[in-house]
This record gives structure tokens, C-alpha cells and sequence, in this order.
């Protein structure tokens, strides 16, 4: 099965799809997904406290 | 290294399924259908790139700029409030308080705005872009990419939620109703 293939060189992770088409991510751009799930985690746990806090008061 | 005859087969297979997609195409007419994703860039063979399903078909333009600060979706038949900000949704605002806002909105000659729904939202995401995952030229830069826009739909397992949506990459999410604050894009039309 063809897998993409990832390098890191030149300050870049570069990705090699099965296409050919190459993708390259600086760490600015990995930083900035990285912070778009941690973003998203974060509403998640806030969202789970509050059920928590609500299936404790029914008891 | 694939023999001669695999290599047929192969093209046999590929040539199978092109007359099954072609075939489907014939058989389903429809006035309208889902919007293409955005996505031109192919990965991998079958990926969203490779065929590019969708309205409108062939290159025509889906988006309107009428010029009064809305803009109309060819595809859905929607129309979109062009620069939130300017039609005074520039801030956060829990979801009642967004969709009395909506209701109430008088802009462009129009009176018949609402709080889209989460189908609606998701169709001018375009999933070859980010940062915002819509064309900026249309749609404009939303003022904070952390955080969602409201839809009027209600997230079915927690009904203290509705569907939203990041404008950073069109991730769809829930946020509390009574409780957090989005951003609202208005829409009028479609079909009811």
C-alpha cells in the first residue's frame, strides 16, 4: 500500500504523498495546529466538567 | 514488479467502475446537490481531489457579489451577509441573544435574516483553505479564529449544545447554548 513519505530537512518536515505532491510544514505551521486541538481539548474538558458537575446534582 | 497481464486486470478493474460512476450520473438527475469541498489537490487516487464531486460542475463561479454587502451562493440559492462587522455581528453573543439578532436584522432591504443551520454553515467551507477556511475575498476574515460560529441547530444527544463551527478549519463542534459566546454569520433564502 503507498504510504506518504516524511523527511525532515531544512528546518521542515516535508511530506511525500503517493501522488508526488510534496507538502512542507514549518514549525510555525505545526505550532499553530498544535494549538488549534489544544484549543479544541480545552472546550472539550470545559464541556465534560459541566456534565460532570450536572450528573452529580441528579444524584 | 506487476506482470503485463496484472496490469490489464488492473486497467479492466478502473475501467469497470468508470462506466458505474457514469451510470449513477444518468440515473439521478437532480436540480441541485451537495457543494464541491473546495479540495483540487489530489493525494492519493480516489481521494476528494481525484474527482471533485459537486456543484457547480465544471468551473462556473458559486459565489455572487451583489454589491449591497451580500453575497449569493449559485449552489444552495443562499444569501450571505458579506462582512458580518458591517451589518453590525462584529462581536460575540451567547445563541438566544444571536438569534434574536438575527430575526431582528434589517440590512441590504432585507428583513428575512436568520441564524443559519449547522448544513447551511458547513456549505461555504472551503477544505482547501484555513485560516479561514472560507475565501476571504467573499466571506471576509472572521475576528477571532478560535472561535465558532453559531448554527440554529441543536446538538441532538446534548440539547443544552448547538452546532458550530471553527472558522480556522471548518471543524464543526458543540458549544453550550446558555452559556458560551460565538459569532454569527446571518443567512436569507434557500429552500424550505
Amino acid at each position: 500500500m503507498a504510504k506518504p513519505t516524511i523527511e525532515f530537512k531544512d528546518g521542515k518536515k516535508i511530506v511525500t504523498y503517493p501522488s508526488g505532491e510534496k507538502r512542507e510544514h514549518t514549525k510555525a505551521n505545526l505550532t499553530t495546529a498544535k494549538q488549534m486541538f489544544l484549543k479544541r481539548r480545552e472546550k472539550i474538558d470545559e464541556q465534560i466538567a459541566l456534565i460532570d458537575d450536572h450528573i452529580k446534582k441528579i444524584g | 514488479m506487476r506482470s503485463k497481464k496484472e496490469g490489464f486486470e488492473m486497467d479492466h478493474i478502473k475501467h469497470q467502475k468508470k462506466n458505474r460512476i457514469i451510470t449513477r450520473v444518468n440515473e439521478i438527475t437532480t436540480e441541485g446537490g451537495l457543494p464541491k469541498t473546495g479540495q483540487t489537490m489530489s493525494y492519493q487516487f480516489g481521494d476528494d481531489g481525484t474527482y471533485q464531486m459537486g456543484y457547480p460542475l465544471g468551473g462556473g463561479q458559486r459565489f455572487i457579489d451583489n454589491g449591497d454587502g451580500t453575497i449569493t451562493d449559485m449552489v444552495t440559492g443562499l444569501m450571505w451577509v458579506k462582512d458580518f462587522q458591517i451589518a453590525g455581528f462584529g462581536m460575540t453573543m451567547y445563541w438566544y441573544d444571536a438569534i434574536n439578532a438575527c430575526e431582528n436584522l434589517v440590512f441590504a432591504g432585507h428583513d428575512d435574516w436568520r441564524m443559519p443551520n449547522i448544513n447551511e454553515l458547513m456549505s461555504i467551507v472551503d477544505h482547501s483553505r484555513y485560516d479561514p477556511a472560507w475565501d476571504p475575498m467573499i466571506f471576509g476574515y472572521p475576528v477571532d479564529q478560535w472561535t465558532p460560529f453559531w448554527s440554529s441547530t441543536i446538538c441532538a444527544p446534548w440539547t443544552d449544545g448547538a452546532w458550530c463551527l471553527y472558522p480556522y478549519d471548518g471543524y464543526k463542534t458543540n458549544y453550550g447554548r446558555p452559556w458560551d459566546m460565538c459569532y454569527v454569520r446571518p443567512v436569507r433564502g434557500g429552500q424550505a
